[in-house]
């Protein structure tokens, strides 16, 4: 941060303090984070079950013919090179537009949003991602553009600007209800405008009016996220496609999936617009990555595309996407490995007018690994619906079978299956004997996908027989997650957990993560993923790895004099080995005391104690006051599952409008009140997107 | 006793229409409709968009950050937009913190930015500004524009106070602020590039 910065920025901050302002975010990069190391506790290096992929792919260029079809006459094209675009869907405005074709190429479609381009970077384990997405209008007449995308279900999304031509309008958070209403009257009156919405942690809505003919509009969107961290893996993915989601009939709050122009078939508020295995639209994506590990960076690998990397020195490293691979129908996943056997417990701390704000990470003690194990009783419920029909379920159940044979004498074990209804291998959890694992194994492979996805029914086979007191039960749930009533089954598995834990194994190229993290939150457990391209038999082994080993339960945390509060997740996780725990809290004065952790493992209590280290200059990092609000927001929406209180929504509204967060219940929205276009306020053009890899159309997606 | 009942008598007799005319309605004369104020009435009541510019004179001393409150002294007005200023310095729109008002209809809002220094020469197309030191903005500067949703009083108008700013050591000086409202022209045809 330049000196200029830092005095401009103290100008401010001591303007804020004699003006009673709450504290803005200057926008400063920081180049650094107040970090507390505490001494070593436990690491455990392993190799990552995702196979390493590592090319320098080279772009190969693509010779695209631009033609303007117009339906009272064609235009004339050069022979052999291109066609004009055929006008035949009711969804696209105007008399003509402008689209490539090329012989013998799938159909390109036009769509408002032309291209998506993300700029992250980590520091720690906290990533910074700007997203930019151009919308264009290749019409003859003015549109809205409307593009329903996920975001990581964490982030915290609070910067929003509207750009069009040379001009930078920061949008403003307001309620959702406020927000909607502005951005109705700014459409209707001809201006151009703009209004982002959160239908659910993970899915947001974007929409653009009054694009004129051949203008531009470009929607930047900053959040912040913590990463995840597993068997010595950190992993980054940003989301690129929702998934078809199943809605039980007689809902309308869930998310439709339906054809490219069949907005209204689903019955859903939120609809998304999927193109056809024939269809493409040209909507690509660019990602560049800056990672600064702080420490050496050992290994890298892209679970879904290929990448290009650039290794800066030994602790940083730049990763992007190749060029041959921006075709945004499935996550990018990043995995990297840092270097060291011991990784320390850490503390990031940040200050500002509001006061401090804190993020802990908790690393399991090594000692949990001599502990012996306990007999299980292992509970396998396998998604079986149409969204999984082909290589999800085939990998899932690839899994299964690896997991089953892994158990031990003393363990028993069930497998349930469900799509519209749930049906078992047996009428209750049998021994892990020879015979009993083998006729498993063959009812498993005898598993298909199709159908709806009925999971409160697999929710409550899974649940709701009695608990053998004697063992573990571990409830893994093998899943793409593809359902819109996710809020009710995160809470029908809160409700009927009791001494169980949940394991959720998000299953495909772009599984619903939100339902994943929440569920094995509510169980107790944690989420695991299951790629495509991902070895179900490591994933199985690093899973009983982990389980084989007793977490540390009951844990609970004494800050000593330090003054700390609002501690989000309010029940502290077990912490399994190799996964550590993020906590995150606010605190008055100094946090420099020792923090004592208590917690129980293998029928004995276990205390350790984490001395304060202070070290070097403080920076602000300002993303760590908003990962604690959406941390708070986050409990917040947990209660309103089974409390719906209106007191619990108002203050959601309250921390996402102090902390300028997105929320369900706050937008952002932008007007420019300088550029008002005639006419009627022209057609909604929905953005269609293609379905995740590995997902058949046919099977998930509704037509006309 | 007599006297003094006709005097209240009277008295009353002359306040009642005193306070009826008071309190009643001005009333055209039967069969004509106050058009001006009906037409006032439907601008107060219909939501309409503005810009307001907002113009800092820093004289001969380069301005690296300021902030500044704006509020609408009449009328209300919402916040639905904060633009960057026209020097390159100042091109990332600032940021704001908004503050609801008086019954929640109108914003007070506190919008500040810091520039980003250039060493290219401003752009030719600047108004009044000039490329000072380190490509920081001198003499009269557009520094943002912010985007309003006004209700309520025909003609609104803005309260404006300029909070702090300084120069690249952190110096804080007083330059003057100023404002200019801005409406979209009239609706243009589409045009194409």
């Amino acid at each position: 941060m330049s000196r200029r910065c830092r005095s401009a920025i103290n100008l401010l901050l001591a303007a804020a303090i004699a003006a009673p302002l709450v504290w803005m975010t200057t926008g400063c990069t920081p180049t650094g984070s107040h970090s507390s190391t505490h001494h070593a506790s436990y690491s455990k290096s392993g190799e990552s079950p995702a196979k390493a992929v590592d090319d320098a792919a080279t772009a190969s260029p693509v010779d695209e013919l631009w033609v303007i079809a117009r339906p009272d006459g064609l235009a004339p094209h050069p022979a052999g090179d291109a066609a004009p675009a055929a006008q035949e869907d009711d969804a696209t405005p105007g008399t003509g537009a402008l689209m490539t074709t090329m012989p013998g190429e799938e159909k390109r479609i036009a769509v408002p949003l032309k291209h998506t381009r993300v700029d992250a970077s980590i520091s720690a384990y906290i990533a910074t991602v700007d997203v930019q997405q151009q919308f264009h209008n290749p019409f003859d007449a003015k549109i809205e553009a409307v593009y329903v995308f996920p975001l990581p279900q964490n982030s915290a999304v609070n910067e929003f600007v509207m750009t069009i031509g040379d001009r930078k309008i920061r949008g403003i958070i307001r309620e959702r209800e406020e927000a909607e209403q502005i951005y109705n009257e700014a459409k209707h009156q001809g201006y151009v405008a703009s209004l982002l919405t959160q239908q659910r942690p993970n899915v947001f809505t974007q929409k653009v009016a009054n694009i004129e003919p051949g203008k531009a509009i470009d929607i930047n969107i900053r959040y912040y996220n913590t990463l995840r961290y597993e068997d010595g893996w950190y992993e980054f993915v940003f989301p690129m496609v929702i998934g078809p989601r199943y809605n039980p009939p007689g809902s309308t709050d869930g998310i439709g999936a339906v054809g490219r122009g069949g907005h209204g078939l689903s019955g859903q508020t939120t609809e998304v617009q999927y193109l056809k295995p024939t269809e493409r639209s040209g909507h690509d994506i660019a990602l560049t990555l800056d990672i600064d590990a702080g420490v050496s960076i050992e290994a890298i690998e892209s679970v879904n595309h290929r990448i290009t990397r650039r290794a800066l020195d030994e602790t940083r490293m730049r990763v992007a996407i190749a060029e041959d691979d921006t075709l945004p129908n499935k996550d990018f996943v990043l995995r990297y490995r840092v270097a060291g056997e011991t990784i320390k417990t850490n503390v990031l701390t940040h200050r500002d007018e509001r006061g401090g704000y804190f993020t802990l990470v908790l690393y399991p003690p090594k000692d949990l690994d001599r502990v012996a194990r306990s007999p299980m009783e292992m509970v396998f419920v396998i998604d079986c619906s149409g969204s999984m029909n082909g290589k999800p379920i085939a990998q899932a159940k690839d899994a299964v079978v690896h997991a089953l044979k892994q158990l031990q004498p003393g363990d028993t074990f069930q497998v349930i299956r469900f799509s519209n209804d749930a049906s078992q291998f047996g009428p209750r959890p049998v021994p892990a004997t020879r015979r009993n694992v083998r006729d498993a194994v063959s009812y498993v492979k005898r598993l298909d996908g199709h159908g709806g996805t009925q999971m409160i029914e697999g929710v409550k086979a899974a649940l709701d027989f009695p608990h053998t007191p004697d063992r573990f039960r571990f409830v893994s749930f093998m899943t793409d997650g593809y359902i819109g009533n996710d809020r009710q089954i995160i809470g029908e598995v809160r409700h009927r957990v009791r001494d169980s834990r949940v394991f959720s194994f998000g299953v495909g190229s772009s599984p619903n993560r939100y339902l994943m993290n929440r569920m094995a939150k509510a169980g107790r457990g944690a989420a695991a993923y299951l790629a495509l391209n991902d070895d179900g038999g490591a994933v199985m082994d690093a899973f009983f790895q982990r389980i084989s080993h007793p977490a540390l339960t009951d844990i609970e945390l004494d800050f000593g004099d330090a003054n700390v509060r609002d501690l989000y997740p309010r029940q502290i996780p077990d912490l399994f080995v190799g996964r550590p725990v993020v906590l995150t809290g606010r605190f008055e004065g100094e946090l420099d005391r020792a923090i004592r952790i208590t917690g129980r493992a293998g029928g004995r209590t276990i205390n350790i104690v984490l001395p304060p280290d202070q070290r070097g200059e403080r920076e602000p990092h300002p993303a760590l006051a908003s990962v604690w609000a959406r941390a708070k927001i986050a409990d917040l929406y947990d209660q309103l599952q089974w409390d719906p209180d209106e007191a619990l929504v108002e203050a959601i509204k309250q921390t996402a409008l102090r902390y300028q967060l997105m929320s369900e219940f706050t937008a952002f929205v932008a007007v420019d009140s300088l550029t008002r276009t005639a006419g009627e306020f022209g057609t909604t053009v929905g953005v269609p997107v293609p379905v995740p890899e590995g997902v058949k159309y046919e099977t998930t997606v509704q037509e006309n | 006793m007599k006297r003094f009942t006709a005097m209240l008598l009277l008295a009353v007799g002359l306040l009642l229409p005193g306070m009826a005319l008071l309190a009643a309605p001005e009333r055209e004369p039967a069969g004509e409709p106050d058009a001006a104020t009906e037409a006032e009435a439907e601008v107060m009541r219909t939501p309409r968009f503005e810009a307001v510019r907002v113009y800092v004179d820093v004289g001969r001393t380069p301005l690296a950050a300021y902030q500044f409150q704006l509020h609408a002294a009449r009328g209300e007005a919402r916040v639905v937009g904060v633009e960057s200023g026209e020097h390159d310095a100042f091109r990332q729109p600032p940021f704001y913190d908004r503050r609801a008002v008086e019954r929640g209809r109108s914003d007070r809002v506190i919008v500040a930015a810091y520039a980003e220094p250039t060493v290219a020469a401003a752009p030719a197309a600047q108004a009044d500004a000039d490329a000072g030191s380190d490509g920081l903005p001198t003499g009269r500067v557009r520094v943002a524009t912010v985007h309003m949703l006004v209700t309520g009083a025909a003609d609104t108008e803005y309260a404006i106070e300029l909070q702090a700013a300084s120069n690249v050591e952190g110096t804080k000086f007083k330059p003057t602020i100023t404002i200019e409202k801005g409406t979209a022209d009239e609706p243009s045809m589409p045009k194409r590039d």
